[in-house]
C-alpha cells in the first residue's frame, strides 16, 4: 500500500481535520503577530524617514538664513559702489 | 624668464583626486601627478599639495612630494597662514565627486587665496548631457561645479578643443581660459620590448585602449574595422583590446566579436594591465587605433606615439591636435574608412613610415615642460588680471564645529555646551550640530550668530574640511549616539564627560530610545551588537553577559568592560574634566593621544547669600537624589548633629524617585528628624539659585565614582557655600576651598560627616573662611577661561601629518 493510500484512509482524514481545527487559532495568532511586527517595523521606518526629512528641512532653513545674510552683505556692498548722482552732489 | 619670477606668488595644488580610488590610477590621476611633478621640475613656487581631510589618505604618494614636506591637509589654518602673503589656489579636479561639495569648493581656500585657478580636462558631461546628466542629482552636481569654473580667475584647459568647449558650452570668458596642453605619462624605468606581453598574443597585433560602458569610447567601430580587414592582413594580425573589463563586459564583447566573425583567438581582451605591460604593448604594436567619439585630450594616442607606434585616431574633438597628420585621422563611427586606413598602414611601408614620423613629431610637441611653462604663464596672467571673484574677508578666526546635545535637549551637557558656545563666540566662528529632536532654526534675517544644524547635516551638507577642528561632546546616553558615529568617521577633538560609555553603546545598539519599545528581533540584534562590541573592545577577556545583565549599563561597569577605546583611538585629541578621567583614557589608548584636563568651569550666575537672624541652619544637598549619592548617610549625620544640640535642617534639592523618598522618610522618622528633612523635587533654575542663596552648608556625597566631575559641587563653591564632600574628583581642588572626606564606606562617612558638620555649625567663622576661599577659587575658572583653553587646545591639535608613501 502506498503512502498516499494510507493518508486517504477515512480515520486519518478525521485526525487531520481535528488537527487542522486545533491549529487554526494558532495560525491566526501567528498571523496577527507577524502583522504587528511588520506594522511596528513600518512605523519605525516612517518615523526614521520623518526625522531624516525634518533634519534636511532644518539644514535648508539654516542655509537659507545664511543666504539671506550673504544677500544683505552683497546689497550693502553694491550700495557702496553705486555712483553718486548729481542731485546728491547738490 | 625663470618660472619663479613669472609666478612669484606661491601656489597650493589641490591633489585630492589621488584620494579617489576610482580614478587615482586613471586619466585624471595620471595627468595630475605628472602635472604637479612638471611644475616642481620647472621650479614653480609650490607651497603645498593639499588633500581633503574628510577622505582617507591615498595608499601611496610620490616620495618626492612627501620627503619635501609638501603634502598637507587642506585646512583653515593653512589658508590663514598662506593668506597673509597671498597665494594661488589651483583646483586640479573641479568635478571631483566629493560629498559634501565643500570638499572641492573649499570655502577657506577660496576666501584666503588671491588667485584661484582650475584645471578643465574636458566638457564631456556638457557635450553629452543625455549620457552623463541623466538624473536630477547629476544635473545639479555638474551645474554646481560648473559654477565654480565661472568664478575662478583662470581655467586651464588641457587641449585647445577643451578650451573652445569651455567657452562655447560653459559660457566662460575667453580671456580667462588658457590652453596648457598635455604630456605623456612617464614611461616605466625598463620600458621597451623586453616586457612579457599578455597571454594569448602570438602574432603581430593592432592595439586599442578603450573603456567599458562608455558609448563615447566606441570600441565597436574598431572591432568592426578589424573584422573587415582583407583576409591575409586579418589572418596575420591579432587585435589587442586594453580595458579594465568586468565579467559582464567580457561576455558582451565576446558575443559582439563573434557576431563579426572574430574568434576568441583573434582578439585578446587584456583586462587591467600595469604601466610596464602597457608600454610594452605600445612599443610592439604594429598599429594603434583609437576610434573614440570624443576626448578631452586623448592620452592613450599620445602615449602610443611616444612609444613609437603608428597611430590612427578619429578626427573629432582634441584628437587631431594630438597627432597632427592627415593620414592619422578618419571620421568617427566610420568602420569602412577605418578598415581602409588600417589596411594601408599594415600593408604599405611608406604610409607606416609617415605615421611613425607623425608620432615622433607628436612626442616632441606634447611635453610636460611645455605644459608647466604654459601653466606658470597662466598663473601669472590670472594674478595680474582684475579678480573675477568677489572675495570674502579672509578668515582670521578659528572655525569650530561643536557636535553634541544642545538645548532644548534637557541634559546637563546640553546647557553646558550652550554656555561654551557663548564663551567661544567672541573669539571663533562656531557652528553647532545638535543631537536630539530636530529643531527648526529661528533667527532674524541678517543675524550672523552661530549656524545651527541638526547633527545629520555634519558630513552631508557641511563637511569636517571647513573646520580647524570638530569638537564632539560625548556622554553616556541616547543624546550622544550620532555624535559618536560622527567622531568615529571624522577625527576631531573628543570631549569626554563620561569614561565608561556602556549606556551610549546600548543606545547605539538600539535600546533605550525614548518612547520606543524594541521588537524581539531588535532586542536580539541589540544583544548581538553588544556582544560583538565587547569582543571587539576586550578581545582578551570577553565573556558574554547573561539574560539579566546584557541590557544593563551597570553590568558592564561591574565587569570592567569600558567602551572608551574606539572613540579615543579615533580622536585627534581628548578633553576630560578630571585627572581620574585622564587616567582612564590613557589606560585604554592604543596609541599616544593628547589628553587635556579642563575642569568644569564655575557658574557665573550671581547668587546673593541670605543672612539669617536665627539659629536655624540649612544643610543642603544639590542634584538628583539617588542611593548612589548616599542620602541615607546624610540623614543619619543630620540626626547626629541635632543630637549634639544644633538647630539644623536638611534639604535635598533635585529630582528624586518616590521609592527613594519613602526609604528616606522611613529612616528620618525612625531617627526623629522627619520634620527637619525637606525634599524639593525638580526645581527651576530660579528655585535652584534660591536654595544656593539659602544654604549654610552644602553636602555632596557619592558612593561610586567613575571620575566624573560634579556640576553641583561647582555650583556650591561658586555660590560661596562651605561644602563637605567625598567625591573623589574634589581632590583636584585646592585644600582650603572644600572640606574633603575620604572613602565611601557609609559608617565611616557618617562619622566623619557628623564631625565636620558639627565643627562648621559650631564655628560660623570657619564656614565663612571656607566660603570666601571657594568663591575666590571659582572666580579664576569661568566659561571665558575655559573657552581660551579650548582655543589653545585647537591651536595645538594639528591634523596628523600625511604619511602615505611607498
Amino acid at each position: 500500500m502506498s503512502d498516499a493510500a494510507q493518508s486517504d484512509a477515512p480515520g486519518s482524514r478525521g485526525v487531520r481535520g481535528t488537527a487542522k481545527r486545533a491549529l487554526a487559532p494558532l495560525e491566526r495568532r501567528i498571523e496577527i503577530a507577524v502583522t504587528r511586527a511588520v506594522e511596528t517595523t513600518i512605523r519605525r521606518e516612517i518615523a526614521e524617514l520623518q526625522a531624516a526629512l525634518r533634519a534636511d528641512i532644518a539644514t535648508l532653513v539654516e542655509l537659507t538664513y545664511e543666504l539671506e545674510h550673504l544677500a544683505g552683505r552683497i546689497d550693502t556692498a553694491l550700495r557702496a559702489l553705486a555712483p553718486v548722482s548729481a542731485d546728491d552732489d547738490a | 624668464m625663470p618660472a619663479s619670477d613669472r609666478a612669484a606668488q606661491r601656489v597650493v595644488l589641490d591633489v585630492q583626486a589621488l584620494q579617489n580610488p576610482l580614478h587615482r590610477d586613471r586619466g585624471i590621476g595620471r595627468y595630475l601627478r605628472a602635472h604637479a611633478d612638471a611644475l616642481l621640475d620647472a621650479d614653480a613656487p609650490i607651497a603645498a599639495l593639499v588633500l581633503n581631510p574628510d577622505q582617507p589618505a591615498p595608499p601611496e604618494l610620490p616620495r618626492r612630494w612627501t620627503d619635501a614636506g609638501l603634502v598637507r591637509w587642506n585646512e583653515p589654518a593653512l589658508a590663514r597662514k598662506l593668506g597673509a602673503t597671498g597665494f594661488t589656489y589651483h583646483v586640479m579636479s573641479p568635478f571631483e565627486p566629493a560629498v559634501p561639495d565643500d570638499g572641492v569648493v573649499v570655502r577657506h581656500m577660496l576666501d584666503a587665496a588671491t588667485t584661484v585657478v582650475a584645471t578643465l580636462y574636458d566638457a564631456i558631461p556638457f557635450v553629452f548631457p543625455d549620457w552623463y546628466q541623466r538624473d536630477d542629482a547629476t544635473r545639479s552636481f555638474f551645474r554646481r561645479r560648473a559654477e565654480l569654473l565661472r568664478v575662478v580667475d583662470a581655467v586651464l584647459a588641457i587641449s585647445e578643443h577643451t578650451r573652445r568647449d569651455a567657452i562655447e558650452r560653459l559660457g566662460l570668458d575667453p580671456a580667462r581660459v588658457h590652453h596648457i596642453g598635455s604630456g605623456p605619462s612617464p614611461r616605466p624605468d625598463h620600458h621597451g620590448s623586453h616586457m612579457a606581453l599578455p597571454v594569448g598574443l602570438h602574432k603581430p597585433f593592432v592595439l586599442t585602449v578603450t573603456g567599458w560602458g562608455e558609448p563615447r569610447k566606441d570600441p565597436n567601430t574598431t572591432f568592426a574595422a578589424f573584422a573587415a580587414l582583407p583576409a591575409p592582413l586579418r589572418a596575420a594580425h591579432q587585435l589587442v583590446v586594453v580595458c579594465d573589463l568586468p565579467d559582464e563586459g567580457r561576455t558582451q564583447w565576446r558575443a559582439d566579436l563573434r557576431a563579426l566573425g572574430l574568434a576568441d583567438d583573434d582578439v585578446v581582451l587584456t583586462g587591467h594591465v600595469d604601466d610596464a605591460t602597457l608600454d610594452a604593448l605600445y612599443t610592439q604594436a604594429s598599429l594603434f587605433v583609437f576610434s573614440s567619439r570624443y576626448e578631452g585630450f586623448g592620452l592613450p594616442a599620445l602615449e602610443a606615439a611616444v612609444a613609437g607606434a603608428p597611430v590612427i585616431t578619429t578626427d573629432v574633438s582634441s584628437l587631431p591636435e594630438v597627432i597632427d597628420h592627415e593620414l592619422a585621422r578618419v571620421p568617427s563611427d566610420d568602420a569602412g574608412a577605418l578598415t581602409r586606413r588600417m589596411a594601408a598602414v599594415l600593408d604599405d611601408a611608406s604610409t607606416q613610415t609617415a605615421l611613425r614620423r607623425a608620432s615622433g613629431e607628436a612626442a616632441r610637441r606634447h611635453t610636460w615642460p611645455t605644459v608647466a611653462d604654459r601653466t606658470i604663464t597662466a598663473y601669472a596672467a590670472a594674478s595680474a588680471s582684475r579678480p573675477t571673484r568677489h572675495r570674502g574677508a579672509p578668515a582670521t578666526r578659528p572655525r569650530l564645529a561643536l557636535i553634541g546635545p544642545f538645548p532644548p535637549s534637557k541634559s546637563g551637557i546640553a546647557t553646558w555646551s550652550e554656555r561654551l558656545v557663548g564663551a567661544l563666540a567672541p573669539h571663533a566662528d562656531v557652528d553647532v550640530f545638535r543631537e536630539g529632536d530636530v529643531v527648526m532654526p529661528q533667527r532674524p534675517a541678517g543675524d550672523a550668530a552661530a549656524r545651527r544644524f541638526p547633527v545629520a547635516a555634519f558630513g552631508r551638507a557641511v563637511g569636517g574640511i571647513e573646520y580647524d577642528a570638530p569638537i564632539y561632546t560625548i556622554g553616556n546616553g541616547y543624546h550622544h549616539r550620532h555624535t559618536l558615529e560622527a567622531a568615529l568617521r571624522t577625527p576631531g577633538i573628543v570631549w569626554l564627560h563620561e569614561t565608561r560609555l556602556a549606556g551610549l553603546y546600548l543606545t547605539r545598539a538600539g535600546l533605550f530610545h525614548p518612547g520606543y519599545e524594541p521588537t524581539p528581533a531588535e532586542l536580539e540584534h541589540a544583544r548581538r551588537t553588544m556582544a560583538d562590541a565587547v569582543v571587539r573592545l576586550h578581545p582578551a577577556a570577553a565573556t558574554p553577559l547573561g539574560d539579566d545583565d546584557w541590557w544593563r549599563t551597570e553590568a558592564y561597569d561591574e565587569r570592567g568592560y569600558s567602551f572608551l577605546s574606539e572613540i579615543v583611538d579615533a580622536a585627534r585629541a581628548v578633553i576630560v574634566s578630571t585627572d581620574a578621567a585622564a587616567e582612564a583614557v590613557h589606560e585604554v589608548a592604543q596609541r599616544r593621544v593628547r589628553v587635556h584636563v579642563l575642569p568644569l568651569p564655575f557658574s557665573e550666575r550671581s547668587v546673593t547669600r541670605v543672612a539669617h537672624h536665627d539659629d536655624e541652619r540649612w544643610i543642603v544637598s544639590f542634584g538628583w537624589v539617588d542611593p548612589i549619592k548616599q542620602p541615607d548617610v546624610l540623614v543619619r549625620a543630620l540626626a547626629a548633629v541635632v543630637a549634639r544640640g544644633h538647630d539644623a535642617r536638611l534639604a535635598f534639592v533635585g529630582e528624586l524617585a518616590p521609592t527613594t523618598k519613602d526609604v528616606l522618610d522611613g529612616l528620618a522618622g525612625g531617627l526623629g528628624v522627619i520634620d527637619r528633612v525637606h525634599y524639593t523635587g525638580f526645581v527651576t533654575s530660579e528655585e535652584y539659585d534660591a536654595w544656593l542663596a539659602r544654604a549654610d552648608i552644602a553636602v555632596q556625597l557619592r558612593a561610586v565614582s567613575r571620575g566624573e566631575a560634579s556640576a553641583a559641587l561647582n555650583d556650591t563653591l561658586a555660590a560661596g557655600i562651605a561644602t563637605v564632600t567625598n567625591i573623589p574628583t574634589a581632590r583636584d581642588l585646592p585644600d582650603d576651598v572644600v572640606v574633603r572626606i575620604d572613602g565611601s564606606d557609609p559608617d565611616l562617612v557618617e562619622r566623619a560627616l557628623t564631625d565636620e558638620l558639627d565643627g562648621l555649625l559650631g564655628h560660623p567663622d570657619r564656614s565663612a573662611t571656607l566660603a570666601t576661599a571657594a568663591r575666590s577659587h571659582a572666580r579664576r575658572w569661568r566659561f571665558d577661561d575655559l573657552a581660551q583653553r579650548v582655543l589653545e587646545v585647537v591651536r595645538n591639535t594639528p591634523r596628523p601629518p600625511v604619511t602615505a608613501g611607498p
